[in-house]
């Protein structure tokens, strides 16, 4: 397992592609520091920090198709498999490259932020509520790693996986921003659908963009509900497909 | 004489189509073994499932005449096209593989490289290589980790004659200096001839007869068609 995550990790960081990914979001997020700038709205700190969160799934997706479809269809996997590795060590460490990877992606754009955002905009928020929103942000983070992981493992290939996970995150965000809506609208059954926001990772990140947390402890358990069913799925298929 | 591949009534089914029918097959440690059939006879998938890619539907197979997934290091395979990382260079792809292995050795990318003729190709990433440059850098990949075992899926294609004759010695000396098994499946009946050892005929996801080179009676073409039928006056 060692030596196969060390062989991923070390692929990881000299692929431009995740390199390139993690640029982008510095850019996204000092794109949308830079846009609250000229709002004529009175906007907090809080609102500004995480609004990279908003395409940040998007990006997630497309990332790990590409990194972990081709995987699948290009070959490398057989060689991992004809090396000794078994199916469970693979899948482990591609799910371990992808939190990396996407930790990385947040906590750069984050930084990002605040280094841009401190100095132009004041907190309305306690120090403690912002740490938790982001500490909210950071495991929605995973959950996308989880979920952008196993869906390459239930597609043949690059081009579908990029396909699958691009369609699944902008399906996921139309609901999510629906839901939103929803609950402003303050319609009936507001509880069963604020649950089904939380349980979606682009339902956590419209609220973290919106600095609207409301249950913390609820959205946590959500995400390591999902983080873990998700890696139970992808192992499991990743286990029992045949590899071309 | 040892066994290094034992299967027995091996049998894979995709949907309804039957790509193994119960196929036996005994590769003899030290061997080198040649793989015929025709196209669809099911050569691949016997491969793949000896490399653990795929999983039988039935039957048992066993490597170094243990169990099946247990020595799975101590073989090297190229099945169908070499799975390269295309951003990368051959040196690098070696050096990725090497770390697979748990491998840290530079001299021995360069002997690889210098072993499948491939010194040359310095930085150039290998998307930009030729189909024989990418066979030959497969061949080296699966021979990365030393193994007992070598599994090799028409080696020869994209090869120009200098590189079949290359390929041909290689296999040779491998098998001679480093007494490696080798199973190499082929359509290339005038190749395999030269250089295998014992051959097995398949057709239609089975086995119709194993052999050793010596016991072969006439030419390897002629006893092919003997046991597969038909005939081939033109």
């Amino acid at each position: 397992m060692r030596r196969l995550l060390a062989a991923d990790m070390r692929r990881l960081v000299r692929s431009p592609l995740a390199l390139g990914a993690v640029a982008a979001m510095v850019l996204v997020s000092a794109g949308f520091v830079y846009m609250q700038t000229l709002s004529a709205r009175e906007v907090g700190l809080e609102r500004v920090i995480l609004l990279f969160m908003s395409v940040y799934g998007m990006a997630a997706a497309m990332l790990l198709g590409l990194l972990h479809g081709g995987e699948y269809s290009e070959g490398m996997l057989r060689n991992k498999l004809i090396c000794g590795c078994s199916r469970i060590q693979v899948y482990l460490s591609q799910m371990l490259v992808s939190v990396v990877t996407c930790v990385v992606m947040y906590l750069a754009a984050l930084l990002t932020a605040l280094l841009l955002g401190i100095p132009l905009f004041d907190l309305h928020v306690s120090v403690g509520h912002e740490m938790l929103t982001a500490g909210i942000g950071f495991l929605c983070c995973v959950y996308y790693a989880a979920l952008y992981t196993m869906i390459p493992a239930l597609c043949p290939g690059r081009a579908v996986a990029v396909a699958v996970n691009m369609a699944a995150a902008m399906g996921m965000l139309m609901l999510s921003v629906s839901i939103s809506e929803i609950l402003v609208s303050s319609a009936p059954g507001g509880g069963i659908w604020q649950i089904v926001l939380e349980a979606m990772p682009t339902g956590q990140a419209v609220l973290v963009n919106e600095a609207a947390i409301d249950a913390p402890m609820r959205m946590a358990l959500l995400d390591m509900c999902g983080t873990t069913v998700c890696l139970c799925v992808g192992a499991y298929v990743l286990g029992s497909r045949d590899i071309r | 004489m040892p066994e290094m591949i034992t299967v027995q009534g091996l049998t894979k089914r995709y949907g309804r189509g039957l790509a193994l029918a119960g196929l036996d097959m005994h590769v003899p440690a030290g061997a080198i073994y040649g793989l015929l059939g025709s196209n669809g006879a099911g050569k691949t998938t016997l491969l793949r499932v000896l490399c653990g890619l795929q999983k039988p539907t039935g039957g048992t197979y066993a490597l170094f005449g243990g169990n099946g997934t247990a020595y799975r290091g101590r073989m090297g395979a190229m099945i169908e096209a070499p799975a390269l990382w295309g951003d990368m260079s051959a040196a690098e792809n070696l050096r990725q593989q090497l770390l697979l292995l748990g491998v840290s050795d530079e001299e021995k990318v360069e002997s690889l490289l210098k072993l499948l003729g491939l010194e040359r190709a310095g930085g150039k990433k290998t998307k930009y290589f030729s189909l024989g440059m990418r066979q030959r850098l497969g061949i080296a990949m699966a021979l990365a980790g030393d193994p007992e075992l070598l599994l090799l899926d028409e080696p020869t294609n994209g090869l120009d004659p200098r590189g079949v004759i290359f390929l041909r010695r290689l296999i040779q000396r491998l098998n001679r200096e480093r007494g490696m098994t080798i199973v190499v499946a082929s359509h290339n009946l005038d190749e395999l001839e030269r250089i295998a050892t014992h051959y097995g005929v398949m057709e239609n996801g089975r086995m119709l007869r194993e052999m050793a080179a010596n016991e072969i009676e006439g030419s390897l073409e002629d006893c092919y068609l003997a046991l597969t039928g038909g005939d081939m006056d033109a």
